[in-house]
């Protein structure tokens, strides 16, 4: 779940920045347009969070050079702009969702989590794995009808691997999609924050979801 | 005003109407003089062809007559009476031998005319006996064309009256008939009774011989009768005139004949002329209907060819006005080039373009300037929103929070430079910012400004230099000038380098303040030294050059404030090497400007 946030206002970035961290996102910022143009070829975004009025290359110019290469990720266009012409124009170049400024902060995470959701293909904000719960809306885990308070850090751990349900996911992926450009790539950071979701999720509950494979990396159980 | 079209169709009628009116007055009066003429011709002509007629027949009656008169002439014969030969034997003793010979009448004239000369024709004129004639011979010569009356006199006092003359005789004027012609006739009106007048011929002919055998001079001399030619009146030898007995021969006919006959005539004539005077009456009529006809048809096809040429000729007017009429809010495109338009149009379409333009122009500066002053505006409200959303989203640190709260309070600081920043600008746009002019220390407004600008300059370790004259009074507005002051520091040592230098300079040229603002910073591309003054155009575009204070206004309010002051503003700069600001405060026009110079 990684989102990249492009914003000159550097108060703006800021504040979205932890909000999204503290909803389990990994972000990354850029402050122009070469510079975001640059990290979303570089790296593979899940949503990219776009303002239109950006230092040296335009918001749309980004996006239609983004679209005409084939680049998939989600774009929420995030601009002062917010005529009806401004909206149609922009979800005309290929953004998925347009919010103009000002807005409450509620209804753009709720937005960005609707990104996420519908990349990776997903309908029911609740996700349900076996007797395991996960609102991504609300952020509330529960096991057999039993509430788990899980770090930020956990939470997108075991969302990642229930977006990924039935399919192995390697430390790599973890490590591109949980973890921004500011993250110390540690080698057994992953395996510490599996660790701890074990302990939290399986510890005292049959069957055990997360399971290891060996020289890959780790599945959470399809059904 | 009514269309154009309207008009010119009407006043085209209206002109077409008048022409055609006169045209055909012209041509009516014109054709109905001509047909006058022709109708008086006509009858004329009936006249003269009535008098002509009158006339023939006339000479056709009097031909008649003579030639009835010389038939006449021939047939007469003479007979004697005995009687009267009776009364004279006791005269003449030759006369004795009458009575005893049956055929003494013959003989007689022969002895007489053996006797002397003037004798025997005096016998002649005695004796020759009344006149008779052959009325069927005179018929039969005359083809039965007997005229109604004829009368016969000699010069011995015979005579013979027609029938039909009952008692009346027709006198004959004997002087106008010369003693020595031969042949003459005299044609003549004459009044019978008070009823009856008739046209006679009076025909003097000479009569030698009373009989077959009397000698004399040949017959072939007499006139005779001949067909084809007129009579003339021949004169014989003068030698025996005196002893040429004559006859008269009258001829006449009712003359009230010959004038039903006339009136008749007249009345042709007068049906004639009728008719010519209806023909005529019809012509013009006809004439008329023509004309109606030939008008009415002009008239309407002369306003269809007018609606025709009204819309060719506003045809140009027409694309006009559809390329006008599609002129919107987003199109400020004109339809039409001039190549398209008549010359007439062309300098319209051109005026209407150029306004269009700068429209255009002003439009989208509008269109822009509300977008960056939503941009503006909005972002850093976002930013506030979003971080007081944060803030309460959960229980936070104090430290957090007094954090989150140091950010928005800047956030909002700067939000409020802006909003002063465009408000100055709204009011010198509408003119609410006036100049206000007082008497003040210049140098002392510009040592306030570098000590204002100081703590920037110091904590980006850039030296801010005055050089100048001290003590120099101006007469100003010293709130706008000290502005532009400000204004032209802070981006002098915004856009600087680190540790570089600011020069503020001071100097007096020909009367007028110069006031220079150098700086040996980044300096300004070529290509967008003349759009600095724009409103929100920043050169790099980038707030993260710097503090986020700078969104593109100082400048423009810069420009404003100069030209309130009436200063003239110049920039040099190079890429790379830095900018000079150049103020040059108008030189005053009277002594007002106090300038003392050094200590």
């Amino acid at each position: 779940m990684k989102i990249l946030l492009v914003e000159d206002h550097k108060l703006l970035s800021r504040s979205l920045k932890q909000a999204l961290e503290e909803d389990g996102f990994a972000v990354d910022l850029a402050v122009s347009g070469d510079e975001a143009d640059v990290k979303a070829r570089g790296a593979s975004y899940d949503v990219v969070i776009l303002d239109l009025m950006l230092p040296k290359v335009d918001g749309l110019t980004l996006l239609k050079g983004w679209r005409k290469d084939g680049i998939l990720f989600y774009v929420l266009i995030l601009t002062a702009m917010g005529s009806l012409e401004d909206k149609v124009l922009g979800l005309n170049l290929g953004a998925d969702d347009y919010l103009p400024k000002p807005f409450e902060l509620t209804e753009f995470l709720a937005r960005v989590r609707a990104l996420v959701r519908r990349r990776h293909q997903v309908k029911d904000p609740v996700l349900r794995i076996h007797d395991l719960e996960i609102d991504t809306g609300a952020k509330s885990v529960r096991r057999a009808g039993k509430e788990i308070y899980l770090t930020p850090r956990e939470f997108s751990l075991l969302r990642f691997l229930c977006y990924h349900r039935g399919k192995v996911v390697t430390r790599s992926m973890v490590w591109e999609h949980l973890y921004d450009e500011n993250d110390d790539n540690t080698s057994n950071v992953v395996d510490v924050y599996i660790r701890y979701l074990r302990n939290k999720i399986d510890k005292n509950f049959t069957p055990q979801l997360i399971l290891t494979r060996w020289g890959e990396g780790y599945i959470i159980k399809g059904d | 005003m009514r269309s154009i079209r309207f008009s010119l169709t009407i006043c085209f009628l209206v002109l077409l109407a008048f022409s055609l009116g006169g045209a055909s007055l012209m041509a009516y009066r014109s054709a109905s003089l001509n047909l006058e003429g022709r109708l008086s011709l006509q009858k004329e002509l009936a006249q003269t062809t009535y008098k002509d007629r009158c006339r023939d027949e006339k000479n056709r009656l009097d031909d008649a007559l003579l030639f009835q008169a010389q038939t006449l002439a021939r047939l007469v014969q003479f007979h004697i009476d005995w009687g009267k030969l009776r009364f004279l034997e006791l005269h003449t003793l030759g006369l004795l031998t009458s009575s005893t010979n049956s055929s003494a009448y013959v003989q007689v004239p022969v002895w007489a005319i053996q006797g002397t000369r003037s004798f025997a024709v005096d016998l002649f004129r005695r004796a020759t006996p009344a006149i008779r004639f052959d009325p069927a011979e005179l018929l039969k010569r005359l083809d039965g064309q007997v005229a109604e009356f004829f009368q016969i006199d000699t010069a011995w006092n015979a005579s013979y009256t027609s029938n039909s003359l009952e008692s009346m005789t027709m006198a004959i004027n004997l002087v106008t008939f010369a003693p020595n012609e031969v042949l003459h006739w005299e044609y003549e009106d004459l009044e019978l009774s008070e009823t009856l007048k008739v046209r006679r011929v009076v025909l003097k002919a000479s009569r030698f011989l009373l009989g077959p055998t009397l000698p004399g001079p040949p017959r072939n001399r007499n006139p005779g009768p001949n067909s084809g030619t007129e009579p003339a009146p021949r004169n014989n030898s003068a030698a025996d005139t005196s002893f040429r007995p004559a006859i008269f021969i009258q001829c006449a006919y009712d003359l009230a004949k010959r004038d039903l006959l006339f009136a008749s005539f007249a009345q042709q004539r007068d049906e004639d002329i009728l008719n010519f005077a209806s023909e005529h009456k019809k012509d013009l009529e006809g004439f008329r209907a023509m004309l109606a006809a030939i008008n009415l048809f002009t008239f309407l096809a002369g306003g269809g060819i007018c609606l025709w040429l009204v819309k060719i000729g506003l045809a140009p007017l027409n694309l006009l006005t559809v390329a006008v009429s599609r002129i919107n809010e987003k199109d400020f495109n004109l339809g039409v080039t001039e190549k398209q338009l008549p010359d007439e149009l062309k300098p319209i379409a051109t005026r209407l373009g150029l306004t269009l333009d700068e429209l255009k122009k002003a439009f989208d500066r509008e269109k822009q300037t509300t977008a960056d002053i939503s941009h503006e505006l909005r972002t850093p409200l976002s930013a506030m929103l979003a971080t007081l959303d944060l803030a309460l989203r959960k229980s936070r640190t104090a430290e957090e929070y007094r954090t989150m709260l140091v950010d928005c309070r800047e956030s909002c600081a700067n939000m409020h430079k802006d909003v002063e920043r465009l408000l100055t600008l709204a009011r010198l746009d509408a003119g609410a910012d006036p100049f206000r002019p007082e008497l003040f220390d210049l140098s002392q407004l510009v040592s306030d400004c570098i000590k204002m600008m100081n703590p920037l300059a110091n904590s980006k370790g850039i030296e801010l230099q005055f050089e100048g004259e001290p003590n120099l009074e101006i007469h100003s507005d010293p709130g706008k000038l000290k502005e532009i002051l400000v204004n032209l520091l802070h981006n002098a040592v915004q856009y600087n380098k680190p540790s570089g230098s600011v020069f503020l300079r001071l100097s007096m040229h020909l009367g007028s303040i110069i006031i220079e603002v150098e700086d040996n910073g980044i300096g300004i591309e070529a290509s967008k030294k003349n759009r600095i003054f724009e409103r929100f155009f920043r050169v790099d575009a980038s707030r993260s050059h710097g503090d986020s204070t700078n969104c593109g206004l100082g400048l423009a309010i810069v420009k404003g404030y100069a030209e309130l002051l009436e200063a003239r503003l110049e920039v040099t700069s190079e890429l790379g090497q830095g900018s000079i600001f150049k103020i040059v405060l108008p030189a005053p026009l009277n002594q007002e400007v106090f300038a003392t110079t050094g200590s």
